[in-house]
């Protein structure tokens, strides 16, 4: 009795999964994307070089970038100089937008919206953020308190009617996705869309803008992501976070940033970097049949294989990540 | 309210006691060494001298803290609208918080010479958030976003400094008992996830969502200005603001402990929470802790923003060090450059002005808080109330 419970329940298990395949295969019918893979030993490489020759592999070039404005989206949640695997790393930042201006960009600017700090020039501060901005001579908007647009909630994952995005989106014709590669006990994996989570204003969404956490962490990424509409994420995966992101986790040297412009493409690439499933993800899963492919075989990989740079990131011993392991 | 640009820093005025103090012993000895040797006549000298040239870098150092309130303050006067009303950033849309925080500053830190003109500017600015006013009380973060409605703390101190506003106040200060942060029931599996009490009641950044620090903090000063410090809702806010301090001292912006771990202390939130905790008098050990990790760690911190709210929190509990004045001045030289920045220069002069915590804490209510029972003496029982 239970040899014949065990299989009808693996045979439950393996059809389920089959079906979960064809499913993901089906709705994913027509999502391709390319993902680069940059190995990266330390902050101090040649990062400007790493990233063009990145982007250039996936087709991006001086034509792309010559004459646009470009908004730089680094991940900065609060300020902590003890741990400095919190926040996105400067020359990272500095690194994208002299690659920008190299290709003949008419601006670049970075901007963020930290979800914890009102002080963003605190964070900025103590993620050394500031001195990199003062000496590159580059602009930053401060989204949480930017002026506000509303517009309607698209995609309506979430009960939100409508968004509150900064009129600062409005300036840049290209949007870059800039986040660090961290574990996060709620949503599995922070990474580029999870990222957009800094571009909506505090003063509407209050710190940590709690509202979008009530409305459902996963939705409201996907309602952000259809919103914005990034057209790039660079991962800063060089020194990532793993166990209690996106705060409290460990650092953990990876020596990768991971490019694309598609960008659950891109977080699927980073999550089996961290040897999880991004199909087990709840968003990355969700966003696979609206926003992008996250199906493996999708995804054409460039630069690094992912099997010889992929590591066990520790997750949060939580039930909801249970079963996030590849 | 006017304070004298000579007589603004308790810090200078201690110095110049110290120099008359010592001019006047010195001159005592002088007079007594006309019997004794000539060497500790001209020892004495000396020291004079050197007493006299100390007297004149202390004169140049006023000039020069004082010439910095006036240039913020001439920026910031820069930066207003013909309303008198403020933006976040220079050419933005006219909101409720730079708007009050601007005010504030402006009118602590003037003189008998401005005080007509920044009284008929935050006039201007406080009639203006009047209109914008919602019919339950509520304030609105700027015309342009109806909601949420945090800013409600914020306009009622800038009323609470003028008169005639009595009306829009009382309606502010309802609006405000009415609202509650989201509680977690006790028996809720997430509960156990955060070290905090999760079923306290506080104010949250948006209605629907759970009670933070920072509007925890503005709430209770708000209704502490208006007289209802003794009201159940402040109770319950205190409760909030002690249960959610850190043991290592300090406060994180809302939570305490998540999975275990204790967050990071913060010196814009700690200070804001030790002035509402002030404001009711609520010393604890909790108060304790937060001073000692601002006073270690506001040395290091320059951004405008978290060093005013850490200084206001200190001067609160009279626990804020002589230095403080210069870093202010340091805080303007090094961000005042960008002065389109509103909340910013406020909230530097806030921090400086002495005559400051008289328009954040309860009116017609002098403070005294025993110095001496707060570092060293005796810990007093904390005032923990719960809701």
């Amino acid at each position: 009795m239970k040899r014949r419970s065990l299989l009808t329940g693996l045979g439950a298990a393996v059809a389920t999964g089959m079906g979960g395949g064809l499913a993901a295969d089906w709705n994913e019918w027509g999502h391709r994307a390319e993902v680069f893979i940059a190995r990266a030993a330390s902050y101090q490489a040649n990062l400007e070089l790493t990233i063009a020759q990145g982007l250039t592999e996936l087709g991006l070039g001086q034509s792309w970038a010559r004459g646009k404005t470009v908004l730089l989206k680094p991940n900065l949640v609060e300020p902590s100089p003890a741990a400095p695997e919190i926040n996105t790393h400067p020359l990272v930042v500095r690194a994208a937008a002299e690659v920008f201006r190299s290709w003949g960009a008419r601006q670049v600017f970075v901007a963020e919206g930290p979800g914890h700090c009102r002080d963003a020039q605190l964070v900025l501060e103590q993620s050394g953020l500031a001195e990199v901005l003062d000496e590159s001579g580059l602009e930053f908007v401060d989204l949480n308190h930017d002026d506000v647009d509303f517009v309607a909630n698209r995609l309506g994952q979430t009960s939100l009617p409508r968004l509150a995005l900064p009129a600062s989106l409005k300036r840049a014709d290209l949007i870059v996705s800039l986040p660090k590669l961290k574990t996060h006990h709620w949503a599995g994996v922070t990474l580029s869309l999870k990222n957009l989570f800094g571009v909506m204003p505090g003063i509407v969404y209050g710190w940590p803008k709690n509202v979008l956490h009530y409305a459902g962490i996963g939705q409201s990424i996907l309602d952000i992501a259809a919103a914005v509409r990034p057209h790039l994420a660079i991962v800063d995966g060089i020194v990532g976070m793993e166990g209690d992101g996106p705060i409290m986790g460990t650092p953990r040297r990876l020596g990768v940033l991971v490019m694309g412009t598609n960008l659950p493409a891109v977080d699927a690439t980073c999550a089996r970097l961290m040897q999880i499933d991004p199909h087990r993800v709840g968003y990355l899963a969700a966003a696979s049949s609206r926003l992008g492919p996250i199906a493996e075989r999708h995804i054409t990989q460039r630069g690094e294989a992912i099997a010889a740079l992929a590591q066990p990131f520790q997750l949060v011993d939580q039930p909801w990540l249970t079963g996030l392991r590849v | 309210m006017v304070t004298a640009p000579e007589n603004r820093s308790p810090s200078k005025g201690a110095m110049r006691t110290t120099c008359y103090i010592t001019r006047f012993i010195v001159n005592l000895g002088h007079d007594g060494a006309r019997s004794n040797s000539r060497s500790q006549i001209a020892l004495l000298f000396a020291v004079q001298a050197d007493l006299c040239f100390f007297w004149e870098i202390t004169k140049e150092v006023d000039r020069l803290l004082n010439d910095w309130i006036e240039h913020a303050r001439g920026d910031l006067l820069g930066l207003n609208r013909p309303e008198s009303i403020y933006a976040y950033k220079k050419g933005a849309r006219p909101s409720v918080e730079p708007s009050v925080l601007a005010w504030l500053g402006l009118l602590a830190s003037g003189d008998e010479r401005s005080a007509a003109a920044d009284r008929a500017g935050a006039l201007k600015a406080a009639n203006w958030m009047e209109a914008i006013q919602h019919a339950d009380g509520s304030l609105p973060v700027a015309p342009e976003i109806q909601n949420p409605a945090w800013t409600t703390s914020h306009a009622t101190l800038l009323w609470s400094a003028l008169s005639g506003f009595d009306v829009a106040r009382h309606r502010a200060a309802n609006r405000l008992l009415r609202t509650e942060g989201r509680i977690l029931p006790r028996n809720d599996p997430a509960a156990a996830l955060f070290g905090h009490d999760v079923t306290a009641v506080g104010w949250p950044w948006v209605e629907g969502t759970h009670s933070w620090v920072e509007p925890t903090a503005m709430a209770i000063l708000a209704l502490c200005r208006e007289g209802l410090a003794s009201h159940s809702r402040v109770d319950a806010g205190i409760h909030l603001l002690l249960d959610r301090s850190l043991k290592r001292g300090g406060w994180n912006f809302g939570n305490s402990v998540v999975f275990g771990r204790e967050l990071r202390p913060q010196p814009g939130p700690s200070g804001l929470a030790l002035l509402a905790l002030a404001a009711r008098r609520a010393d604890s050990p909790e108060c304790r802790r937060g001073i000692d990790y601002l006073r270690a760690t506001l040395g290091e911190i320059r951004t405008c923003v978290s060093l005013s709210w850490g200084v206001l929190g200190l001067r609160a509990w009279d626990a804020c060090p002589r230095e403080a004045e210069s870093w202010l001045a340091e805080s303007y030289q090094r961000y005042g450059v960008r002065r389109d920045q509103a909340v910013g220069l406020g909230l530097l002069l806030l921090a400086a002005a002495e005559p400051s915590l008289e328009l954040l804490f309860p009116r017609n209510e002098t403070m005294t808080r025993d110095r001496d029972r707060l570092h060293g003496g005796a810990p007093a029982q904390p005032e923990r109330t719960t809701s």
